[in-house]
C-alpha cells in the first residue's frame, strides 16, 4: 500500500467521518466513523466509536474507543478503555486499563495492567498480566503466562472505591508451558511447570515438570502426566 | 464423526512439541480454527483433533520450518492461490502434470503465457484422475469447466468437488467442504476432491 498518497483523517472536536483508506487518522474529542478503516496509524484521544473494520499498523487510544468490528494492529497502546466488537489481533498489545474483547484475541505479546474481558480465547506467545480490576477470558494459551494482581496503594485505594473491581481473574481453560497464577480462578490449568499462588482456586492442574502451591492457593485435583 | 479423535495432551506428548508451538502455530494460522473441536470429558473441557490430519500437518510444519519461515508456511497450508509464475514448459519439466493433460487441456495458451494459479489447480486435478483412470477425457473437460466456473464463487472458502456417476452420466458439482452430502442407490462417488488439500499438495510441488 502507498501510505504516502493516502490522506490523513483529523476530527477534533465534535464531528463524523465515512471512514476508507488514510495514513494517519487521529480523532480527538468525541468522533464517530461509520465505515472501516485502513491507514497507518490510529489515535483516538476522547471518546471515538468506529462502525467498521480497523487496519492499521499502530493504534493508539488515549480515552474511551469502540470498535464495532475487529482491529488488526502490529502494536496496540492502550490508555484508558477500548472495546472490540470482533477479533482482536495485534503483534503487541500493551493495555494500561482496560480492554474488552468480543471474540477471541490474538498477539505475540499481550500486557495488560488493569483489567481485560475477553469472550473467546486469548492466545499469545507472552501473556503478562498485572490485574488492577477483574479479568476474564473464555481460555488463555501461550508459552509463558503470568498472571498478578497488583497490591500498590493505587489498587488498593482502587478496590476500595469500587466493589466491582474485586474478583480476580476468572478462566475456563489455561493451557502454557510457564505459568504463574494468583488469585485465579480456573476450571483446569495445563502447562510443563506450573506456579499457583496466592488467592488462587483451581479445579483441576495437569503439570509436566514441577508444580508449585503458594500461598492459599486451593488446587482441588492435580496430575502429574 | 466418525473420524479418529485426538485430544490436546496427547497430540503434545506424541509429537513432542509444546503448548506455546501449538498456540503460535494457530495464531500463524498453520492449524485451521475449524480443527479444534471443542468437547467436554470428565476432567473438564478438552480440545480435540482430527487425528490423521492434524498428525500430518505437523510432520509438515517441523520438517519444513527450517526452510521455510512460518509465515511463508502458512501461505502454502492456505487454500488461497499462491503467488506463482509457471508457463506449460515449467509445469512440464518439474512433472506436475502430464504432457498428455497439457495438450489435451492447455493447447489454446501459447508457450510463453503465464498459467494463473486456478488453472494449475484445476488441470492437476483433472490430471490425477484421469491418470488413476476414474476419468474419461470428455468428462475431464466438464469437470475442468465446472471447476474453473465454480471455484470462484466460493471466494477462498474451503471446499470439495464430488465426481459421480449414475448409469455411466457422469456428474460433477461442488459444495462447502465436509458437507454431507447422501445419495440415491445406484449413485456411485467416483471421487471427492478436498480442494484446500490438492492447493496444499500442488503448492508443495510448484515451491
Amino acid at each position: 500500500m502507498e501510505h504516502t498518497t493516502h490522506p490523513n483523517l483529523v476530527i477534533s472536536g465534535y464531528g463524523s467521518s465515512n471512514g476508507g483508506e488514510f495514513h494517519i487518522v487521529k480523532l480527538e474529542g468525541k468522533a464517530r466513523v461509520d465505515g472501516g478503516l485502513t491507514c497507518t496509524e490510529f489515535v483516538s484521544h476522547g471518546k471515538s466509536t468506529v462502525h467498521g473494520p480497523v487496519y492499521t499498523k499502530l493504534a493508539v487510544v488515549n480515552g474511551d474507543a469502540t470498535i464495532n468490528g475487529p482491529l488488526e494492529a502490529e502494536r496496540l497502546n492502550v490508555h484508558g478503555r477500548t472495546t472490540i466488537n470482533g477479533d482482536l489481533r495485534g503483534e503487541r498489545v500493551k493495555v494500561h486499563g482496560q480492554v474488552k474483547v468480543n471474540a477471541d484475541c490474538e498477539a505475540e505479546v499481550f500486557t495488560c495492567q488493569g483489567g481485560f474481558e475477553i469472550e473467546g480465547l486469548l492466545n499469545a506467545g507472552e501473556v503478562d498480566i498485572t490485574l488492577y480490576g477483574k479479568g476474564r477470558a473464555q481460555e488463555i494459551g501461550g508459552a509463558s503466562i503470568k498472571v498478578r494482581r497488583e497490591t500498590n496503594q493505587i489498587a488498593k485505594w482502587l478496590r476500595l472505591m469500587f466493589a466491582s473491581l474485586n474478583g480476580g481473574l476468572t478462566a475456563d481453560t489455561i493451557e502454557g508451558d510457564d505459568i504463574f497464577l494468583e488469585e485465579t480462578t480456573a476450571k483446569v490449568v495445563r502447562g510443563n511447570r506450573v506456579t499457583i499462588g496466592a488467592g488462587c482456586s483451581i479445579d483441576l492442574v495437569e503439570y509436566k515438570d514441577e508444580l508449585i502451591l503458594e500461598g492459599d492457593a486451593i488446587v482441588r485435583q492435580q496430575i502429574q502426566l | 464423526m466418525g473420524e479418529d479423535l485426538i485430544s490436546k495432551k496427547d497430540l503434545l506428548e506424541l509429537t513432542g512439541i509444546s503448548y506455546g508451538q501449538l498456540y503460535r502455530w494457530k495464531r500463524k494460522n498453520l492449524i485451521p480454527e475449524d480443527w479444534f473441536i471443542r468437547k467436554s470429558t470428565f476432567t473438564g473441557q478438552e480440545t480435540f483433533f482430527p487425528k490423521a490430519q492434524i498428525l500430518a500437518r505437523i510432520d509438515k510444519i517441523v520438517n519444513m520450518k527450517e526452510d521455510l519461515s512460518l509465515d511463508e508456511l502458512a501461505d502454502m497450508f492456505s487454500p488461497a492461490p499462491t503467488e506463482v509464475a509457471l508457463t506449460k514448459q515449467h509445469l512440464l519439466e518439474r512433472n506436475i502434470v502430464s504432457s498428455f493433460a497439457v495438450e489435451q487441456f492447455l493447447h489454446e495458451q501459447r508457450d510463453e503465457y503465464i498459467l494463473p494459479f486456478e488453472q494449475i489447480l484445476a488441470v492437476f486435478m483433472v490430471d490425477r484422475l484421469l491418470q488413476s483412470g476414474d476419468l474419461s477425457l470428455d468428462e475431464g473437460r466438464h469437470m475442468l469447466q465446472t471447476f474453473q466456473e465454480h471455484h470462484p464463487k466460493f471466494e477462498g472458502k474451503p471446499c470439495d468437488l464430488i465426481f459421480l456417476r449414475k448409469l455411466g452420466i457422469a456428474v460433477f458439482f461442488m459444495l462447502s467442504a465436509n458437507g454431507e452430502v447422501r445419495f440415491e442407490q445406484g449413485v456411485k462417488v467416483v471421487a471427492r476432491l478436498n480442494i484446500a488439500q490438492c492447493t496444499e499438495e500442488l503448492k508443495l510441488k510448484v515451491l
